[in-house]
């Protein structure tokens, strides 16, 4: 009988997923999915505020490497306002 | 108090306080003799157990998977910490309440910008669908202590656990309610 195993939630991660995998009536592996369940909308939010908002934004993307979104939104600026 | 049973929920954010939370340092290691850890996205357990003393929540409220889960926690829960701004505020996971729906951030995301196969991800009963508006945690049940901050530092979550260990309502005033 074709079944769906459902992971739920993936735990140590950065974020939240569920995984599924699917199988079929032989019990095989017929396709395994990945789930992203967490959805903010920087690329959205982020459009039309203040240049200088954005590395204390975006390094709220993710609390483990907040470092690496500060630094790139940082450059970003840089590059948007012909600074480097 | 030993053997206080200890969770830590993640809903809506960036497991920013997690992190602050893991700064603990070596007090965790006092911390591990007088707590059970019975749930937290630092362990494996999948359901939420009953019987918890005290439980940090992390994060807004921003689709319907966070509402099942925090109904859940309040009725399993005696003390339910609301666990940093995202939680007390909705804060930045909240900046897209003015743009009136999950619609255009799932538009954006999805489709606009996809390089292919653009399409808004639907699984029903798999991906939650987004809530409209994020809201924080005290406006769908009721919080027992708000412990604010982006992150709150180490100390300020110690200053919360310790008096809640001791058997006092904790209090905390002047740097300690600092938002940001």
């Amino acid at each position: 009988m074709a079944q769906r195993i459902v992971i739920d939630p993936v735990t140590r991660i950065e974020g939240h997923a569920k995984i599924t995998i699917h199988l079929d009536d032989a019990g095989e592996v017929t396709d395994a999915r990945f789930h992203v369940t967490e959805f903010r909308g920087f690329e959205k939010f982020c459009e039309g505020r203040p240049l200088w908002e954005m590395p204390g934004i975006t390094a709220r993307i993710c609390g483990i490497c907040p470092v690496s979104h500060l630094l790139a939104s940082a450059k970003a600026g840089d590059r948007a306002s012909d600074g480097a | 108090m030993a053997g206080v049973k200890l969770a830590t929920v993640w809903l809506g954010g960036c497991s920013g306080c997690h992190m602050s939370f893991l700064d603990l340092d070596e007090w965790l290691i006092e911390l591990s003799e007088r707590v059970e850890l019975v749930y937290s996205p630092f362990a494996d357990v999948k359901d939420y157990p009953a019987g918890v003393d005290v439980v940090l929540v992390e994060g807004a409220i921003a689709n319907e998977d966070h509402l099942e889960m925090i109904r859940n926690v309040r009725d399993r829960s005696c003390i339910l910490i609301s666990f940093r701004d995202c939680a007390v505020t909705g804060n930045v996971t909240a900046l897209r309440n003015p743009l009136g729906s999950a619609e255009p951030v799932l538009q954006r995301c999805y489709v606009e910008v996809a390089d292919i196969h653009g399409q808004i991800p639907t699984e029903p009963g798999i991906v939650p669908p987004l809530l409209d508006r994020v809201i924080p945690v005290h406006t769908v049940v009721p919080v027992d202590v708000y412990l604010p901050g982006c992150p709150p530092s180490a100390d300020r979550i110690r200053a919360v656990l310790e008096p809640l260990l001791a058997g006092e309502v904790p209090h905390l005033e002047g740097q300690q309610i600092k938002f940001g």
